[in-house]
């Protein structure tokens, strides 16, 4: 017994110490915890910081883009506007840097890819393969927040830029659709000196062809864009991207170039007026009755309508753009027909059920609007026109070439959706006989050769865009325009299955033919950017 | 004397017996008992309370970070807020403010061991024209709030370009 009264001693402090013991633990445990919470709430402020300079810096580099261009050279070895590079002839990658002005450690590194054609280092990938779009540059963002005593967070965005201006490289342009009824579509150009449109002297199609005057429309649908027998195009026609069969509907036009869908959707950018521009009309509609009147050369905003009545004939004495927030009625009068079409840009600015009428007039003009109805009929236009429906009906419509390099209405640079560069492509695959399935992608895509869907048995058959030379989309025949991409409609299987393909951004296409029996294995092949590296699901 | 400190737990306790005759062997029990009981109990309570003042330290602590971290989680996101509406505005609704510093207040009602507390938070959003471009503004909100260990401040920047 008193062995174990001896062994007694202590209990008490034992018994405190590992209570002690527990609510030490307990207390270091909500420490813990506490210090986790500030942590990860400091870790969220900072990672919103690095998050909004790094969209920033996208702006800057926007910003960069929009300057007006300067090429590299020694005295400006990073160039400016959409040709800013770096002139060190390393292929180094383009890049600025943003500082933040509220806190030393904040900063974005902001690199650019540029696949526009003046880029001085141009590059058709950025630096994980992402294929960018011609035309576009990748802007690729890191916000980094550091506050030099060991916290580091740091956030990337990325941003696809697009010319916020409206780039008249088509002769007529309806994004919805176009309608070319009894009506000639050729070429001039008024780069040559002295041109005007007095100048311009017709020419037999058949014999002369420029092929330099393309009607397009973004729209896939069947009879997107319509001609007649009476129809002539001296240029290429070109529908939306994954046009169906039937998406042009010739009906006996003459077409000197060739057919075949758009890689992607062409912009059509609305416009805002600057507000530097000069009111016109003080706030309501501009009316140019008969008799001559002259605008001196500016950049002007009517808020209202543009009407000219007939006889009203208007003349400019210089380099005129015209924003109107209303709708353009021309009848029976003459527009600038005294100067290159380039001096008179009309961009019209109003939402849809925006209409521009050219009625029995004549008229040397750029005329654009994203949802614009135009209608032009018993007229002649040089330039170009561009909107939503283009109507043109017995009419003339001279392209001028010399705009169809040229961003106009505005040289500024704007974001650009990842989504109207995806590309989704239905394919038809058949396996080899007891083997896996094939790999939809390894099957679809390459470059050269025509794409055409076999008659009979099971394959696959890789096809790509032609050049320039292309052959006409007929079916089971690819076709491309320019030697990038392109898309080709399958032939169909001898049992009737029928697979219609995509079309590819970078030159990737594909055609398929159809299986016998219907055996055939679906793949659902997703290229859309923010899908990450191309997927294909087989079912 | 007797061992009032003693383990009460033990039943076979010494009775108590006259001195004289039990005086060597209660001598020799006592001597090997006297003190243990009474001195652990101290130094056990000396333990107890210092581990426990400690760990109300620690506690109060625990507390006054838990309300740092959510006055800085109210402020941030005050913070974006402000500014994510201020760029889903667009350049243009901030040509009139340039240069002119808007200000809002809040505040943040909560319960805190039983009592209702407030602490007031006030955003100022300025927009300056930058350097680099007459089309590019720089956007930055501020927030600050009072808490015991004084002022506190959170600053989220941004930039935005007029594209068209």
């Amino acid at each position: 017994m008193r062995g174990w009264i001896v062994s007694q001693k202590g209990n008490a402090v034992f018994l405190i110490l590992a209570i002690c013991g527990v609510l030490a633990i307990f207390t270091g445990a909500v420490g813990l915890g506490a210090v986790n919470n500030m942590r990860g709430t400091s870790q969220s402020s900072m990672d919103d910081q690095a998050r909004f300079i790094a969209a920033a810096g996208v702006q800057a580099a926007l910003a960069r883009l929009s300057e007006p261009r300067v090429w590299p050279s020694p005295a400006t070895p990073n160039g400016q506007g959409d040709v800013w590079s770096i002139a060190d002839y390393n292929y180094e990658r383009d890049h600025l840097g943003l500082w933040s002005t509220t806190s030393p450690g904040l900063h974005a590194d902001v690199s650019v890819y540029n696949n526009t054609p003046g880029a001085f280092h141009r590059s058709s990938t950025g630096p994980d393969g992402t294929a960018i779009p011609p035309g576009r540059i990748l802007i690729i963002s890191s916000g980094i927040f550091d506050d030099g005593r060991g916290a580091r967070q740091s956030t990337t965005v990325a941003a696809l830029a697009k010319p916020a201006g409206v780039v008249f490289d088509k002769a007529a342009f309806g994004a919805d659709k176009v309608s070319i009824l009894d009506s000639l579509v050729d070429c001039v150009d008024s780069g040559v000196a002295g041109w005007t449109p007095a100048s311009y002297a017709p020419y037999d199609l058949t014999v002369d062809a420029v092929r330099g005057a393309t009607v397009a429309s973004n729209n896939n649908i069947s009879d997107s864009i319509v001609f007649n027998g009476g129809s002539q195009v001296d240029g290429d026609v070109m529908s939306g991207p994954s046009s169906a069969l039937g998406a042009i509907g010739y009906y006996g036009a003459t077409i000197t170039g060739v057919d075949g869908t758009l890689t992607s959707a062409k912009d059509t950018n609305t416009l805002i007026a600057p507000a530097s521009a000069t009111p016109l009309g003080g706030g309501g509609d501009v009316n140019y009755n008969a008799g001559v009147s002259t605008l001196s050369a500016g950049t002007y905003h009517i808020s209202g309508d543009l009407n000219l009545s007939p006889g009203a004939e208007l003349t400019l004495t210089g380099p005129t753009v015209i924003f109107v927030d209303g709708d353009l009625a021309v009848d029976g009068a003459i527009l600038n027909m005294d100067r290159k079409p380039s001096d008179l840009q009309i961009f019209l600015t109003g939402g849809p059920s925006t209409v521009a009428d050219f009625v029995g007039s004549q008229g040397s003009l750029l005329i654009a609007g994203a949802d614009v109805e135009a209608n032009i009929s018993d007229s002649e236009l040089f330039g170009a026109v561009l909107g939503n429906e283009v109507s043109i009906q017995n009419s003339s419509l001279h392209y001028d070439q010399a705009v169809a390099t040229t961003q106009l209405g505005s040289s500024n640079w704007t974001t650009d959706s990842f989504i109207n560069h995806a590309t989704t492509r239905v394919a038809t695959i058949t396996p080899p006989s007891g083997g896996p399935p094939s790999d939809p992608l390894a099957s679809t895509t390459g470059s050269g050769g025509s794409g055409s869907g076999s008659g009979t048995g099971s394959s696959t058959s890789s096809g790509t865009g032609s050049g320039s030379s292309g052959t006409g989309s007929t079916s089971g025949s690819g076709s491309g325009t320019s030697g990038t991409g392109g898309s080709s409609t399958s032939g169909t299987g001898t049992s009737g299955t029928t697979s219609t393909s995509g079309t590819g951004t970078s030159g990737t296409t594909s055609s398929s033919g159809g299986g016998t029996g219907g055996t055939g294995h679906k793949s659902l092949c997703c290229l859309d950017y923010s899908c990450g590296p191309p997927k294909c699901m087989i079912y | 004397m007797y061992d009032l400190l003693g383990p009460f737990w033990n039943s076979k306790a010494p009775k108590m017996v006259p001195r004289a005759r039990c005086a060597g062997a209660l001598s020799r029990w006592t001597r090997r008992r006297r003190g243990y009981n009474l001195l652990e109990v101290i130094i056990a309570a000396m333990i107890f309370s210092t581990a426990l003042v400690l760990m109300i330290g620690l506690w109060g602590t625990y507390h006054s970070a838990l309300t740092q971290a959510k006055n800085r989680l109210v402020a941030g996101s005050l913070a974006r807020a402000v500014l994510e509406q201020r760029l889903a505005s667009g350049y243009g609704a901030l040509t009139d403010i340039v240069d002119k510093p808007q200000v809002q207040k809040f505040t943040s009602r909560s319960q805190v061991r039983g009592r209702l507390v407030s602490v007031e938070f006030t955003t100022t959003f300025l927009t300056t024209e930058s350097a680099i471009s007459p089309l590019f503004r720089r956007l930055v909100t501020t927030v600050e709030w009072e808490e015991d260990t004084g002022n506190k401040s959170l600053a989220y920047e941004t930039c935005l370009f007029k594209s068209n």
